[in-house]
Formats: structure tokens, sequence, C-alpha cells
């Protein structure tokens, strides 16, 4: 499987989070996936930053800890 | 030591010496609690807690912030002592805790009342909001021989509780107090969770020299720290070493985040050389103090003062040394080069939790004779300088969190896997398991997740058709060690 034919987000997360991309969808969070851990998030939040401005706000924090919500910037972008 | 360094003489002697209601003793989100607020509510927690006729034992399940640290200078007054509980555990683990513990009396709040739904029907419970609405108590009690009980990983899947005296929280107290210069106008971070003993050293050693404490919670401050030393210009951070490497992963580790830092004090876990050349780099006037310690000793009971010119002399291999004991503590091994080291003075604990035989094994605890405690950590001398090398047992640290290997095997066994093994390489936690249920990595991992706190999770499960074994017919940890980890 190559990146065209998987979700960006998918191939996002996986590298990050070290992993295959089919281990990855939207039910995934920082709170029930083990690797997704403080480390994993930081590099998370640095990378949406650069890609999409996020600041680094509370509710950004909670928010983007979520596969969900990381595939909707993909999409809307 | 001196009755002025108890804790609770030393808070109660600074609380009621401010005559200016602007200092404050714990900063929380949007809310400023000054020394005289701080002051009523421990009163008001002593008061309620003495007002039960059984109120030796009190287990605190609150999350990190001012109402915890409230409770535990409470439960001192009330001449009681205390086991605080890591709230962000899985619940089986706390119900270990506290069916070992059996407490009197257990404070809550509304955000833990879940948590203690199932507990022992005999405690005392007390929601900690209703516990602000009673008559104080005003003159502190005679102080308890115990100060708290707080429990690491234990082998046998039960979590280990070490118990420690007041005298040597006193003592413990007073080396703090001249070691990290904390005053009135000192912010200092509260980072570890108040299951783990490293946050005795910042709520103590702020709150009884009128510092400020600043609870470092959210995800937002918890993941870039030094956003949080940004926003509330801390002067000192106390912290397990690596968070260094988590602000340098967020690329934040500059001088204009840290500036207002004078002192960052590590405990925990071993330091390395790469991650104080970072710090100094982005703080040359920076004033760092590495500590080691075991739980049994009080947090920790040596002292290295590390500067931006001299740091390289304490570096070896890149590691850096733990320095030398703080006075009234003597270090000793039984070689000269590289032995298991044995801590002697009042700040060793007073053993384990109800568990005389472990007592024996690890403590030397005779009439008339300073305490002992056999650390299981081998360390080496190294050009006149102390370095822990490794353990004596199948112990690790990470993140400071102390796992026993063979915990996570209990564990795992608890899951029904028979055939299985942890070993730990690259300072991350592997498992290995036979492929008896045909079940993928990620869902043993998840299985494991609901029984273990998350700092005791493997970095990966690996499943073999089956697991290598040596001339004893034992699984073979080397072998997988060497065949199936990366370096």
């Amino acid at each position: 499987m190559n990146d065209s034919t998987v979700e960006k987000y998918q191939v996002f997360l996986s590298k990050i989070l070290n992993c295959a991309t089919n281990e990855v969808n939207i039910n995934i969070t920082f709170k029930n996936y083990p690797k997704w851990d403080s480390f994993a998030h930081v590099e998370v939040m640095v990378a949406l930053d650069e890609l999409f401005s996020i600041e680094f706000t509370e509710e950004n924090f909670v928010k983007y800890g979520n596969a969900a919500e990381i595939s909707n910037l993909f999409n809307e972008q | 030591m001196s009755d002025l360094l108890d804790p609770v003489n030393a808070f109660f002697k600074i609380a009621l010496a401010v005559k200016n209601d602007d200092s404050i003793a714990v900063k929380e989100n949007n809310l400023s609690i000054t020394y005289l607020e701080f002051l009523q509510k421990v009163q008001l927690i002593a008061g309620a807690i003495t007002s039960h006729s059984k109120n030796e034992k009190i287990a605190l399940v609150l999350p990190q912030g001012h109402k915890a640290y409230a409770s535990m200078f409470a439960s001192l007054a009330a001449g009681s002592y205390y086991c605080p509980i890591n709230v962000d555990a899985p619940d089986n683990r706390i119900n270990n805790i506290l069916n070992e513990f059996i407490p009197d009396i257990i404070i809550y709040s509304e955000e833990t009342s879940e948590l203690i739904k199932n507990i022992s029907p005999q405690a005392t419970l007390i929601n900690i909001d209703d516990a602000l609405k009673r008559p104080p108590l005003l003159e502190p009690c005679q102080p308890h021989e115990i100060a708290y009980v707080i429990f690491t990983s234990g082998s046998t899947g039960t979590p280990k509780g070490v118990v420690i005296g007041r005298k040597g929280l006193t003592h413990y107290l007073g080396w703090s107090k001249i070691a990290l210069k904390i005053n009135e106008t000192s912010i200092v971070s509260q980072h570890p969770n108040i299951g783990f003993d490293l946050s005795v050293l910042d709520i103590y050693s702020t709150l009884c020299n009128g510092g400020t404490l600043i609870p470092i919670t959210g995800m937002k401050y918890r993941t870039m720290p030094a956003l949080a030393i940004k926003e509330h210009k801390i002067t000192h951070w106390i912290s397990v070493p690596s968070i260094v490497d988590l602000i340098g992963k967020s690329k934040q580790l500059t001088s204009q985040n840290i500036s207002s830092l004078t002192h960052v004090v590590f405990c925990g876990e071993q330091l390395f050389e790469h991650q104080l050349k970072k710090l100094f780099e982005a703080s040359p006037s920076l004033n760092v103090i590495n500590t080691y310690g075991p739980t049994e000793a009080t947090v920790s009971c040596t002292e290295l003062s590390l500067n931006h010119n001299s740091y390289k002399d304490y570096c070896y291999n890149n590691n850096v040394s733990i320095g030398t004991a703080i006075d009234g503590i003597t270090l000793t091994t039984k070689k000269e080069d590289e032995a298991e080291l044995i801590i002697t003075g009042e700040q060793v604990a007073l053993g384990y939790w109800q568990d005389d035989n472990k007592t024996t094994q690890s403590f030397s605890i005779k009439a008339n004779e300073e305490r002992r405690y056999f650390t299981g950590d081998i360390v080496q001398s190294t050009r006149e300088n102390l370095y822990f090398a490794h353990r004596t047992d199948n112990q690790i640290k990470i993140n400071g969190y102390r796992i026993e290997l063979a915990e996570v095997d209990f564990a795992l066994h608890q899951l029904g896997f028979n055939a299985c093994i942890t070993v730990f390489k690259n300072n991350q936690l592997y498992c290995f398991i036979e492929n008896e249920k045909k079940l993928a990595p990620l869902e043993v991992t998840k299985m494991l997740a609901s029984i273990l706190p998350s700092y005791m999770l493997p970095k990966e499960v690996i499943i073999l058709d089956n697991l290598p074994r040596n001339i004893n017919d034992k699984i073979d940890a080397k072998q997988l060690k060497e065949n199936y980890i990366n370096e």
C-alpha cells in the first residue's frame, strides 16, 4: 500500500506513532492508543503547527489528541 | 534535626507570619490561593479528620492540585499519616493499593468519586468540599511516627508500600531548605503526580518556605512544559530528567522560554550529559542539582551542583554523577569500585507496609542503630565520582517510575498468557509472548492498558510461535533482546 491509497491522516499519524498505516483509524486517541504518548503528542502538535498553523492552546491539545479531528483537518485542506 | 523544620510547624509558621494577602501559596488554572486561605483549608480538613474517632490512616484520592496538597498537611496536622493515590492509574491498581492500605478515612472529590465506589466499607468517606465546611483544627496534634506510605511497583502484581517516618521527612526538608533556596519570590513547578514520591520535594519545599506552587496540569502544559515555565515565570523546575528531551522535541528549549529559571532539580532517573548540554546552551547561568535516591530513602539522599563551566567534569560515558551523600546520610558499598549502595540515616524508611519478610530482606533495623537500606543499585566510582551503573535485580526505571519487570509478566499471566517475558532495552519495555491466543499485538497492549498504568506499558508486544529457551529450559531473554530488538 502506498501513500496515495491510504488517507493522508493515516500516513501522518503512522509516521509519528511508528506503526503500520492500517493500525491507524479514526477511533484512536491519545488516551486509548498506547503508542500515542506525551512524546508522540508533542510531535503531532509540532507537525500540525507546521502544516496547519495550529495554535498551542489547551483546547487544541485536547482536540487533536484524537485521530478523527486530525482527519478533519486533512479533509478540509 | 530541629522541630521547626517539621513540615506542619514550618508551614504554620510561614502561613501565620504572612501579613500580605497577596502572598500566593498555590496558583492553579485561574485560581490563586493565598497562604492564609491555604492555612484555613488545612485547618478545616484537619478538623474534619479529627472529628472522626478512627483517623490514623488517611487515603488521599484527589487530583493533583491545592486540595490534595492541603489534605497532606491536614493529615499530618491531625496527627495522622496518609497514602497519596495517583488518580490516573487504572481502577484495579487503585483498588489494590486501597485494599493493602485499608484506610480509616478516604478523602475524595467529585471528580474522583467513581474511583472509590467499590472500596472497603470500613473506611469513612470525606468529600473534600464538605470537609471545608466543618469546624477547623487550630492547633496541630502530636505528630505520628509515620508521615506517609507511598506505593511502588511490586513483583507479585501487588504494589509495595514504603513507610516514611515523620522524622525522615523533616530531615529531608532540612536539606531541601538549604539546597533549593526557595523563598517568597520563588515560583516552583509541581510536575510529578502525587502518587510519585518526587512530588514530596516540590510540595513541601515550596509551601514550607513561602514560595508559590504551580501544578503542571492539562495536556498543553504536560506535553509542552516550556510553555508553563514561560507563562508562569517559574524559577524552580523539579522533575525527572527526561522532561528535557520532551521540551527539546517540542523545539521550545530556548533562552526566551526558560529565562525565568534559576534552579533545576533532577531526581527519579539517570541524568545524561546530552540533557545538561541542551539545558546550559539555552540558559548558561542555570544552577542544576542532580540527586539520587530510592523511595525508601525519602525521595533523594545525594546531591551534585552543576553549572555551565563545571558539568563536564562530572560526566562519564554520557552519564552524570549522582554526587555525594547529603548531611546526615552515609553511603557505603561492600567493595570499592563497583558494588551495591547501602544508605544509612534518619531518612531511611521505617520498612515496607505490613510486610516483615520484605522489610527484613532489604533493611537493617536494629534498636540503638541507624536504619540501613540495601538499595539493589550497583554504583561505580570513577575519577572520584559516584555513578549509577545498573540494578542487581529485574527492577528498572522509566521516566522516574520504578517498575518490576515481573509485575508486567504477572499482568500478562493474569490475561491468560502462559509463556511470556518482559525485557528492558534502549530504555523501553518489550513483551514477548507465545502465540497461544491468536491475538494481534495491539490487542494485547490494549488488554494490558486496562490493568497497568501507562508508564508500565510495553513499547512493543512481539508475538512468536515459540519463545527460545536456554539450557535450563527458561525463556531466553538474552537471545530475544539480541535477535528481535534493534539497538
